[in-house]
């Protein structure tokens, strides 16, 4: 049971929770985007969590080669297409990134632990590109769902805590941080870079390089906030300023450039 | 004493005072009990070890943990281990230039170079590259001011007091000196990548 790439879109690839515990060979954790998304796709086709789906920013369109049960963010229910017919995914109004999960889940080769390509180091275990056939697992035994869940965008702010290095920015640069509202300047798979007031730096003197994780916030030489993706850099020597909370990473790395959002701070 | 930095809801950076990375990572890993974590990754970096766990992480409670299981430590040894060989052929594009620089000839900075004990004090910029430490002083020249779009596979390169090679083809900044005909890493050897934080590392000329 599998489906050919008829055209690959922007951005697609597979994904499933990404790989963890490879940071010290400078590997990233890569993975969906929106990990809360995948989940509830591959729970409704009675998938394991784990299972790897299909990521798009837009444009991603298939043919299957054999019945294939599917279902995608928005859709309101599991369905099936024949041997022949197309399957198009687009992200869903006011999202960056759409998802495509199949029955039995992707089949990808696991790559350290996990079948997710990473755009930055180029560890890609199956490229999504026009003409790749995209095989899928084998089911387990549990029923698919009768229903997706409902999935609200959200446009509440965004919790960030306090970072390692606030203090090697302006007085007040966290306030500043949560009182003013941002743009999503660009917005990929390595990072989010924000619009806004610049920050400034407290001294000119040059952080060595240390660990990075998604949602960290880097204040770069431009002053303008860069938070940290699925695939970003491991290391990295601009001050970290904050670092967005586990939960609410998914739900910012959705939000379309030119969105606006705003930031509060949770306590560390 | 190491001070604990906060960094979000699932890690935590510890600084190293005078400690190698690589080694407060080690101890961390062995002498800290990480019960109730689902599963923990230490990263270093140049001075620091970000500890990152894919659940909750209490960094009051971790605080507590280092003070109680690791002594203060006063050497910044890694452990002492096996030394990996790396052949160069040195015949990078930046070598000459390099010898100017520093008004020595081709010869003098290839000893340098092969004489000095490295070490991987910590990865990052791309999977299997690694930071190593130990060029003397005086070769320890700044970054290009005109990166290059493109460094093969292989490239032995010094910049900002390090030595590395570069894993794949990618942009860099660095000096070139030669390459090596060792894979520093593939993801899909048991071992994927050949220079690990902690390594000691010894350049020859091949």
């Amino acid at each position: 049971m599998s489906l050919r790439v008829l055209s690959q879109g922007v951005a697609s690839s597979v994904q499933d929770l990404g790989r963890f515990g490879f940071g010290h060979l400078g590997v990233t954790g890569s993975g969906a985007v929106d990990p809360d998304t995948s989940a509830r796709l591959n729970l409704t086709l009675g998938n394991d969590v784990s299972c790897a789906v299909l990521e798009s920013a837009g444009g991603l369109r298939l043919v299957a080669e054999a019945p294939v049960a599917y279902v995608r963010d928005g859709d309101i229910g599991p369905s099936t297409v024949e041997a022949g017919g197309e399957i198009r995914l687009d992200p869903q109004p006011g999202r960056m990134w759409g998802y495509l999960a199949v029955r039995g889940g992707v089949d990808a080769p696991m790559v350290l632990g996990s079948r997710s390509a990473d755009a930055l180091s180029g560890i890609v275990p199956l490229p999504v590109t026009v003409g790749a056939i995209i095989a899928t697992g084998e089911p387990g035994d549990r029923p698919m769902a009768d229903v997706t869940l409902p999935m609200a965008p959200g446009t509440e702010a965004i919790r960030v805590s306090v970072g390692p290095r606030a203090d090697w920015l302006e007085d007040g640069a966290m306030e500043r941080l949560t009182s003013e509202t941002w743009t999503v300047e660009e917005s990929n798979r390595v990072g989010i870079r924000l619009g806004g007031t610049p920050i400034s730096p407290s001294g000119s003197e040059q952080l060595r390089s240390e660990g990075l994780l998604a949602g960290a916030i880097q204040v770069p030489g431009s002053g303008l906030p860069l938070v940290m993706g699925r695939d970003h850099p491991t290391t990295g020597g601009y001050p970290v300023l904050a670092v967005v909370l586990a939960d609410d990473l998914g739900r910012m790395a959705q939000l379309p450039r030119g969105s606006r959002l705003r930031f509060v701070q949770a306590p560390t | 004493m190491f001070d604990v930095l906060p960094y979000g809801d699932r890690a935590a950076l510890v600084e190293c005072g005078t400690t190698h990375p690589a080694r407060l990572a080690d101890l961390l890993r062995q002498s800290v009990s990480w019960d109730g974590h689902p599963s923990v990754q230490m990263i270093p970096g140049a001075r620091t070890v970000l500890i990152e766990s894919t659940g909750a992480l209490d960094r009051g409670r971790l605080e507590e943990a280092i003070r109680t299981a690791l002594p203060s430590l006063d050497s910044d040894d890694p452990a002492e281990g096996e030394i990996v060989e790396v052949p160069v052929h040195y015949d990078g594009p930046d070598l000459d230039a390099v010898a100017a620089e520093v008004g020595t000839g081709v010869g003098d900075v290839i000893e340098a170079h092969t004489s000095a004990l490295h070490i991987v004090d910590f990865c990052g910029f791309a999977p299997g590259f690694a930071y190593m430490s130990g060029l003397p002083e005086w070769l320890h020249l700044d970054r290009l001011e005109q990166p290059r779009t493109r460094v093969p596979a292989g490239s032995v390169a010094i910049a900002a007091g390090w030595s590395a090679v570069y894993p794949g083809e990618s942009p860099g900044g660095w000096r070139l000196l030669g390459r090596t005909d060792l894979r520093v890493f593939d993801p899909t050897r048991e071992s994927p990548a050949l220079l690990t934080p902690g390594s000691r590392v010894r350049f020859r000329p091949a």
